[in-house]
């Protein structure tokens, strides 16, 4: 990870969930590949359905 | 599917641009969002009306429109979401720890069969959420939701344990219209 690129913010887990509001209006600004990057790989680290996994 | 710029990413935009003024100009009309304290600029629901108009008007400039996909290899049910939309939020709770900020809609079903055929996805994958990402205008900060008492129960629906109480502070909002409207 780009230790840097996007410091990630130091709040709690907790008090990030009460108040990560739904976004609509966006800067121009870009987001950046090295965020992309992050963020797509924390999605999938999420729970699945049991019977969705491919066991091997 | 992640799309930022080009000409894919652009039509893709496009497509759920334009269903999604139809949706919200269809929602505004029958949830009156010109009517009572919507007509206020300034009340929380004319603060959404006007948040809602801006998103869908500018939808093709959101700087990323994530498409939240699911292969089924079985028979499908209503539990594949179990598999898709926790990483949904882990995506968005990711997005807000760097400071960027997003919303899930379900705004692609209205023109899945042109998605389809512009991201080249074959009819086997199903796209289950729209989510779009950038950097906030405004700020994150507390939500508003309804009082704990009222969404928590203990051993009788409808009647709630004594410790669902709320910390103090917390802003409350309501079920249905507001008193007074």
């Amino acid at each position: 990870m780009d230790e840097g690129a996007h410091p990630v913010s130091e709040i709690s887990l907790y008090e990030g969930l009460l108040t990560t509001r739904a976004i609509r209006r966006y800067t121009n600004e870009p987001v950046t590949e090295s965020a992309l990057r992050d963020i797509l790989f924390a999605a999938p680290a999420a729970p699945i359905a049991s019977r969705s996994a491919s066991w091997s | 599917m992640v799309l930022t710029d080009g000409e894919v990413a652009a039509g893709a935009k496009h497509l759920i641009g334009e269903t999604a003024r139809k949706f919200w100009n269809a929602k505004r009309e029958a949830d009156g969002y010109d009517r009572g304290s919507g007509a206020q600029a300034d009340s929380p629901k004319g603060r959404m009306a006007h948040t809602m108009q801006q998103y869908v008007d500018t939808f093709e400039s959101v700087p990323v429109l994530v498409l939240g996909c699911f292969l089924p290899y079985r028979h499908t049910t209503f539990v594949d979401g179990a598999s898709v939309y926790p990483a949904c939020q882990n995506l968005l709770l990711a997005a807000r720890a760097m400071g960027y900020g997003g919303v899930m809609t379900i705004w692609h079903m209205a023109v899945e069969a042109e998605l389809r055929e512009l991201l080249h996805m074959p009819e086997t994958v199903r796209i289950m959420a729209t989510i779009t990402l950038g950097r906030p205008q405004g700020q994150h900060g507390p939500v508003r939701r309804r009082p704990m008492a009222e969404l928590v129960y203990g051993d009788r629906w409808g009647e709630a344990p004594a410790w669902a109480t709320d910390p103090d502070g917390v802003r409350h909002t309501a079920a249905g219209p507001p008193v007074g409207t």
